[in-house]
């Protein structure tokens, strides 16, 4: 029972990082392999500032989040007007240097030793609280025009900036959203786990996380949400055979790729209202069938 | 006084002169074309008002205001809208969405508001929302609202683009061949329609065209560009006899070897 709720709150700490890189690749269309870094920066803001400093847990949650926008701020100012893969390279480039700078870190980080002594706080109802809290408040902000703004700029940057959208700003937006919500992820992964080390937070994570986004659906965050609950559950079901479980995780993927290139949702978007659609179609169908009242549809 | 007044405007791109000395002073009002033939550099002209390229030479004013060296989003937020040769919609977008994403430009709400769907953000959604929708209608695309901008007939697509520049409520809209690709009975239907526009929202507008019959047929004053420089500037009437405009568009009649003659 422990392990499955260990498997679960690991899903819940990558949800947090999918549902940032989901908006910044699937809805602003900038791609990043770096986003481990903010998971990372936000593990070790939150690491400190409770177990070294005694902080409540909540303090260290939304300094993580604080400290990893910050710092994509930083990285960000010199690099969003970056076009395409470059950004992407920045974004690589920034992640490496980031787990480099923790490995050498000293006494503050541990460094490649890690750091120990972390305490635990992340249970599962948090975690499950944090993720639908995260959830819901990404749908609100993609609902508005500063979500318009990003999907403006993914489908076309020269006429969102002649629409009056400020692109160089909104890009940073997104990207400072989508780290912040990384950090936060990282800080739940930190009081999970109790223990750090910087290779957890390697390309490999970031990589995992952008390739997660791409496997639901670009532009479509509930796609993201079932694809993370797929891909960290799959290495996970297949534990018994061991060496294989990652043969699983590449199958699904190039099954994916090969089968459905859009991803399992493309930019579809399952809603309460859809839903709610979806599974009284049927009465509808046959009421009108009747020959009785035709109902809106 | 001008609404959008170029003087002197020159773009060199390296060796090569796209425009050179352009001057002109748009009223209120007015509905100005702009002809030459390819490559005159009709749209480099569209390009430095709207910001996407800074003049080497020259200023443009707007309202009395330089705007030259100012980036897009702040010219288009300051009241001039434009359309693109090549249409350049948010393809994935429904209509509705691409109309709220530049009628959007007047909503105030902030961060906060839009994450906690405050009542602010909720009444301004709303009325961004039915400006869209009201739009949409006014130009007849009321029932093409909730479709997605790639799928619609190409005419529409046109339409829907003059739309969206619409929503940013500007006081000059620059239409950069509004009519391309459309036969002649469409062009016809866009000339009556862009007048409407006209008519309806109060712009002034600026429009590049290769259908002769379009901008002979709605346009107050003509200019006509070739190689970048100016070559005539008037009514319909006075451009249609003017001699360097037959010359640029057909060709020297006696010096068939050295004409330029072009589309």
């Amino acid at each position: 029972m422990a392990y499955i709720q260990g498997v679960m709150i690991i899903i819940c700490v990558n949800l947090m990082g999918v549902l940032g890189v989901s908006l910044l690749t699937g809805f602003t269309g900038m791609f990043s392999f770096g986003h481990a870094a903010y998971m990372a920066l936000g593990a070790y803001t939150s690491a400190i500032l409770v177990g070294r400093l005694g902080m409540p847990f909540v303090v260290g949650l939304l300094a993580a989040a604080a400290f990893a926008a910050l710092a994509s701020v930083i990285i960000g100012y010199p690099t969003v007007r970056l076009v395409g893969d470059y950004f992407a390279i920045a974004a690589l480039g920034f992640g490496e240097a980031t787990r480099l700078i923790l490995d050498n870190g000293g006494s503050l980080t541990g460094g490649a030793r890690g750091f120990v002594g972390v305490p635990k706080h992340t249970t599962l109802p948090i975690a499950i609280l944090i993720v639908i809290l995260g959830a819901i408040l990404m749908r609100n902000i993609i609902n508005s025009r500063f979500g318009r703004s990003f999907v403006a700029i993914r489908e076309d940057k020269l006429a969102a900036e002649a629409m009056g959208i400020n692109t160089a700003r909104s890009r940073m937006l997104s990207l400072a959203i989508s780290a912040a919500y990384a950090g936060v992820g990282g800080s739940m992964f930190a009081h999970y786990l109790t223990f750090l080390q910087p290779v957890m937070f390697d390309i490999n994570k970031s990589t995992e996380l952008a390739a997660t986004v791409v496997f639901g659906g670009l532009g479509s965050m509930t796609g993201s949400i079932i694809a993370c609950i797929i891909l960290t559950s799959i290495p996970e079901i297949f534990r018994p055979f061991y060496l294989w479980r990652m043969v699983f995780y590449g199958l699904a993927l190039v099954t994916t790729i090969v089968l459905r290139p859009q991803g399992l949702l493309g930019s579809f978007e399952i809603t309460l209202e859809g839903t709610r659609r979806f599974l009284t179609a049927p009465f509808r169908r046959r009421v009108s069938a009747g020959g009785g009242a035709r109902w809106q549809s | 006084m001008a609404v959008l007044e170029l003087s002197g405007v020159t773009k060199r791109f390296g060796g090569l002169t796209a425009v050179s000395d352009f001057n002109i002073s748009i009223q209120e009002g007015e509905l100005v074309g702009l002809i030459g033939p390819n490559g005159a550099g009709k749209t480099t002209v569209f390009n430095l008002i709207t910001g996407m390229y800074a003049p080497t030479l020259g200023s443009i004013e707007f309202l009395g205001e330089r705007i030259d060296g100012r980036k897009p989003y702040e010219i288009a937020r300051r009241g001039i809208a434009r359309t693109f040769q090549n249409l350049r919609l948010f393809k994935n977008l429904t209509a509705l969405q691409n109309v709220a994403i530049a009628r959007q430009l007047e909503c105030r709400y902030s961060f906060f508001d839009a994450a906690f769907r405050t009542p602010v953000f909720k009444a301004e959604e709303r009325r961004v929302l039915d400006d869209s929708r009201e739009l949409l209608e006014l130009v007849g695309l009321g029932d093409k609202a909730y479709e997605r901008a790639k799928n619609l007939p190409y005419g529409y697509q046109r339409k829907l683009e003059i739309a969206r520049a619409l929503a940013l409520n500007p006081k000059v809209l620059l239409l950069d061949e509004p009519a391309a690709g459309m036969n002649p009975e469409e062009s016809l239907n866009l000339m009556d329609f862009i007048e409407d526009v006209q008519e309806k929202f109060g712009v002034t507008i600026f429009l590049i065209e290769h259908h002769m019959e379009v901008v002979m047929g709605i346009c107050d004053r003509i200019v006509v560009l070739n190689f970048g420089c100016t070559i005539a500037e008037g009514t319909p009437l006075e451009i249609q006899e003017h001699e360097e405009v037959i010359k640029a568009y057909l060709g020297e009649v006696q010096n068939d070897d050295e004409s330029h003659a072009q589309g």
